[in-house]
């Protein structure tokens, strides 16, 4: 049986009051908690759990807790769905998991946080000249619409070493992809991924790489 | 009783559970969920599978795990790990399986 979601928050709550810079945290309802800091005013997070994160979602719990300043997702292997980040953005919310969440502390502003992988591979994307337009799919998933040629999906996969099984999950989980980008600067494909990606018509890139082939 | 608890107790749990049935495959933990776990934000596993259509397998029967928790998993076949080192580069614990050759 799935565990309650208070449950979740409940253990959220432990988690983050064992972090460095907290000085409490108090459970407010069944899916959010107030973070007391040592600097800045406290922080209020919604908590989900599920597969994939939509609008419906971040639409409840900001609803029922206008307070809130970010929504996490507590699975890692969940995915915030397109709907879901734009939902967020519509409300003025950040959005990420429990990583995030602890990246909140030393934020001085935590409904202004994006992860630094993402706003790093938005400005590179949005800051290309082929680059006409992004629409966010979901998490890691843009499909970029560019001048003068077609449209391209891109995956960003952030590990240190990528592997067969990564790229079979991603592409489970994600659907179809034209590119994946590498988005860990030291991260690399095993040699099963290289096979699995030609099998999969796909091309694995480090970032410099994906910006030239965003011009062909 | 601390945060680490109660995932660490149900994920060795799954994970006996699954050495019994695949015993030839190994099960890692590494990162910051093992070390130090004040520091934690995700629970990083590794499971070395001896072929590619077990990893396939293994991801499926982690499946619950992996929407109740904030694992991160890396699964890799004997040769990937051989490849990249992963084990010793990561310093991961065994947790199940054979010790390697």
């Amino acid at each position: 049986m799935a565990r309650p979601i208070s449950e979740t928050t409940a253990w959220v709550a432990q988690v983050m009051r064992e972090k460095q810079g907290v000085e409490g945290v108090e459970q407010i309802s069944d899916k959010t908690i107030r973070i007391s800091r040592n600097r800045n005013a406290p922080y209020v997070a919604g908590i989900i759990s599920k597969r994939d994160v939509v609008a419906d979602d971040v639409n409840a719990i900001v609803r029922e807790n206008p307070e809130v300043d970010i929504i996490i997702n507590v699975p890692s292997y969940g995915i915030w769905q397109g709907s879901g980040i734009f939902a967020a953005q519509l409300a003025g919310v950040a959005f990420g998991g429990m990583g995030d969440l602890q990246s909140c502390i030393g934020q001085e502003e935590p409904r202004n946080y994006v992860k630094a992988e993402y706003q790093f591979i938005e400005r590179g994307l949005r800051q290309h000249n082929r680059v006409q337009n992004i629409t966010r799919e979901a998490d890691r998933l843009f499909l970029l619409h560019r001048n003068g040629l077609p449209d391209v999906r891109v995956l960003a996969l952030y590990e240190y070493e990528l592997t067969a099984d990564h790229l079979r999950a991603a592409r489970d989980r994600y659907g179809n992809f034209d590119l994946v980008l590498i988005s860990n600067p030291n991260g690399r494909p095993t040699q099963g991924a290289v096979r699995l990606a030609e099998a999969f018509g796909v091309e694995l890139l480090m970032f410099g790489e994906l910006l030239g082939r965003l011009n062909r | 009783m601390n945060a680490r608890v109660r995932p660490h107790s149900e994920i060795l749990s799954r994970l006996t559970e699954l050495s019994v049935v695949y015993p030839r495959i190994r099960w890692y933990g590494f990162g910051s969920f093992f070390s130090d776990y004040r520091s934690f934000n995700d629970i990083d596993l590794l499971v070395v599978c001896t072929c590619d259509s077990e990893t396939s397998v293994l991801r499926s029967a982690l499946d619950n795990l992996l929407v109740a928790w904030p694992v991160h998993l890396t699964i890799m076949t004997a040769e990937e790990e051989a490849e990249t080192k992963f084990v010793a580069l990561q310093r991961c614990h065994l947790l199940l399986g054979p010790k390697p050759g």
